[in-house]
């Protein structure tokens, strides 16, 4: 709608003061802003026309707001802003509860025995080999965070050759934070007897100190969970997995809550003390390390990335095609 | 109802959780079909072929060793069976004349009576050359020994681990074996004990150390007595029995990760493969060359199979979606259906027609009775038939399958090529 304005005097190496030179025509094809070989004078143009433009929004605005105010209750209501999760693609993997194929499918997965209380999760943390001294800080204080986990220093051993002492030793899970350059930047989540293994990217990874306005550290209570936004069936993989790294019954009497939320394919780990001041009313002092995570692959089976099926690999360039569309 | 619809279903899918599903593509449906109404992790669907007489019965080999038929006709599951002997899962199933071969795990080859008589729990071991003077008398006896006679051996020990068993479909009585440090092998069960091919090791590699041995998936070319394989370190190799070499004739590389399905095309020279990526790749196999890629995947396949004439190839996999691509002018995916457990074999429907054939078969068989010569009777009964189609479409539909799959409109419709 609104044209660039063309210049009247090309050559004249005056500022413009006050003339409002004529707007360029639709045909024949007028010239934009763009061509404007001195800087000065194009950026010139380029303000003035922003300003117009700022101009003629704010006013529109107000007239919107007089409209509405005119109107009072029969206004009609406001509309809704795009976003990119309001515009997400419809996943038909999306996990309807009342499915009972899925259901069953969940019920009996390699998650059973946690969610049916015959085990408990009994967690070892390590690294990748050599690591430097943020990647062990951050084991330190998963260790807190998660209950009932320890860390061992990975001597450069095999993670083949670990798995089955671990499942010899009674470990329901095993977590690898993987260093580049001296900063974590991945992590293997293998679920231990014939579990499956997911594998992310960690990014963001912000330790206790680094953490402003934190409060005290955690102490032993177990934290409850939060997961949000698993909705497909990946999605549910996934958060079981998160849930099954956690002890059942959460110790209200901490007030310390883990949370993996869950927002366009990033997972974002939290870890809060809340307090409620009132009914409605709750305040919350974040503690612990805080990192985000993203899913590189799924792995059917303990970690073996060589010869193991995978049951879901991410694919940039066949998945990424679409802003719109989320796999977890 | 549910019997009309399960006759035209194109695709039969095994899955996990021991459900059996039928897709049909035409009406965009899936059904779940089990034995008890209940999905049983434990009859978990490890190997599918066709039964006797072309696609009415399925054969169905589960998890806990029993093999059950399946009928399409009639949209249930009709007998069952089990097959001890051995330990591990059925890695192949082949239907030949009145018996059914089933191979596990451990390597126990078995051929079964598929007459739906339990069979001796060991069945007996019948060299066929002393098979005449032992029941010399009785008439009960001799008749054991007719019936018998059909298949000679009865068990074969083929090696522990076992990967796949394919049956030759031009020679019902061959069948190939191959796994995991396990060579491939040809074996003729109306033969002897030994393979009639058995493949050598390549040579040592560019180290000079043993290449290690992992054959995948097996398929018997038409035409000829060759053989392809895929195996678990990216390879895919052909055999031809009929030279004097035992090594492969050709060998080729696809990607790094190992390759866990096959299947051949319509057009005869090459073989599609899959591996644990979901990364598909179709291989000519005269040269060796990669021809193209199918793009779509994102769990590790389990099963491929092509339509015989069609250039159509649908493929299941571990992230729980059946596919059904084209391969040829123009490359692409056409439908994709969500089936929410994870798949572990498939079946296509080889026939030619794949549109609605509903209501015309149940009209033909009533007119021979009739015996009508002239043909303006036989136009009419055909416009009735069509105009009866849509009403009892809407009756299918109202009836619906066990398991509607969709919430959300127009997400089973052909997709656009990826």
């Amino acid at each position: 709608m609104e044209e660039p304005q063309e210049d009247a005097v090309p050559g004249d190496g005056a500022i413009e003061g006050g003339v409002q030179p004529p707007k360029a025509t639709a045909f024949p094809p007028g010239f934009s802003i763009s061509e404007i070989k001195n800087k000065q004078r194009r950026h010139l143009m380029f303000t003035r026309w922003k300003q117009q433009q700022r101009k003629e929004k704010l006013a529109a605005k107000k007239k919107l707001k007089k409209e509405r105010e005119a109107l009072g209750d029969k206004a009609p209501p406001k509309p809704v802003p795009k976003t990119i999760d309001n515009q997400r693609v419809y996943d038909e993997t999306t996990v309807d509860p009342n499915d009972e194929e899925v259901a069953y499918d969940e019920a009996t997965d390699e998650f059973a025995p946690y969610f049916n209380r015959e085990t408990s999760p009994k967690i070892l943390i390590t690294t990748s080999d050599r690591p430097h001294g943020r990647t062990v800080r951050l084991c330190h204080q998963l260790s807190t965070v998660i209950p009932n986990s320890h860390v061992y220093y990975r001597r450069g051993l095999a993670l083949k050759k670990i798995i089955p002492q671990c499942i010899s030793r009674d470990f329901t899970d095993l977590i690898v934070i993987h260093e580049d350059r001296k900063i974590p930047n991945g992590l293997i989540l293998s679920h231990l007897p014939n579990g499956p293994t997911a594998h992310f990217k960690m990014s963001s990874v912000r330790l206790r100190k680094e953490i402003k306005r934190r409060g005290k550290d955690p102490t032993e209570h177990v934290p409850e969970i939060i997961l949000n936004n698993f909705t497909t069936r990946l999605g549910h993989s996934i958060g079981r997995m998160f849930a099954s790294l956690f002890p059942h019954n959460p110790q209200f009497i901490g007030r310390q809550v883990a949370t993996f939320h869950n927002q366009r394919d990033y997972i974002f780990f939290r870890f809060h003390r809340y307090i409620f001041k009132s009914e409605k009313k709750v305040g919350i002092q974040e503690l612990g390390p805080r990192f985000t995570l993203k899913l590189r692959s799924l792995q059917k089976g303990t970690f073996d990335s060589k010869y193991g099926e995978y049951e879901w690999v991410h694919k940039p360039r066949e998945m990424d095609t679409s802003r719109r569309k989320f796999h977890l | 109802m549910a019997a009309a619809s399960a006759r035209s279903n194109h695709v039969w899918v095994g899955t996990e959780t021991g459900i059996l599903k039928g897709v049909d593509l035409q009406r965009k449906l899936a059904a779940n079909f089990t034995t008890t109404g209940q999905p049983q992790r434990e009859a978990a669907v490890n190997a599918l072929c066709w039964g006797a007489s072309d696609e009415t019965q399925i054969l169905v080999g589960c998890a806990d060793r029993t093999v059950r038929r399946f009928s399409t006709k009639d949209g249930a599951f009709q007998g069952q069976r089990r097959c001890p002997g051995g330990e591990g899962t059925f890695r192949g199933l082949a239907q030949a004349d009145s018996t059914f071969i089933t191979c596990v795990d451990s390597g126990v080859l078995r051929v079964w009576r598929s007459d739906d008589k339990e069979a001796p729990s060991d069945p007996v071991r019948f060299p066929f050359s002393s098979g005449g003077e032992r029941f010399g008398k009785g008439k009960s006896k001799t008749l054991k020994l007719t019936h018998l006679w059909f298949f000679q051996l009865l068990e074969l020990k083929v090696g522990p681990g076992v990967c796949r068993m394919r049956q030759n479909p031009a020679q019902p009585h061959v069948v190939a074996t191959g796994g995991k440090e396990n060579a491939l092998k040809v074996w003729d069960l109306q033969g002897s004990e030994e393979p009639m091919f058995k493949a050598k090791n390549v040579r040592h590699d560019w180290l000079d150390l043993r290449v290690p041995v992992w054959d995948q998936d097996i398929q018997f070319l038409p035409g000829s007595q060759k053989l392809v394989t895929c195996t678990g370190y990216h390879q895919v190799r052909v055999y031809d029995p009929a030279s004097p070499q035992r090594r492969p004739v050709l060998e080729t590389t696809f990607g790094e990760y190992p390759l866990t399905a096959m299947t051949l095309t319509p057009g005869g020279n090459s073989v599609i493969v899959g591996n644990t990526h979901g990364q598909l790749a179709e291989i000519d196999f005269r040269k060796g060359r990669l021809l193209g890629c199918l793009k779509g995947l994102a769990g590790s396949v389990r099963e491929l199979q092509c339509h015989p004439s069609k250039p159509m190839l649908a493929s299941c996999g571990l992230d729980r979606i059946l596919r059904i691509h084209r391969i040829q002018n123009p490359r692409g995916l056409e439908h994709k259906i969500y089936l929410k457990s994870r798949l572990n074999c498939l079946l296509l429907s080889g026939r030619e027609n794949w549109r609605d054939e509903l209501e015309l078969p149940q009209e033909r068989s009533e007119e021979p009775p009739q015996d009508s010569e002239v043909d303006e009777l036989w136009a009419s009964l055909e416009v009735a038939a069509k105009r009866k189609l849509p009403r009892v479409d809407q009756t299918l539909r109202a009836l619906g399958t066990q398991e509607r799959k969709k919430k959300c409109p127009g997400a089973l419709s052909p997709q656009p090529c990826e």
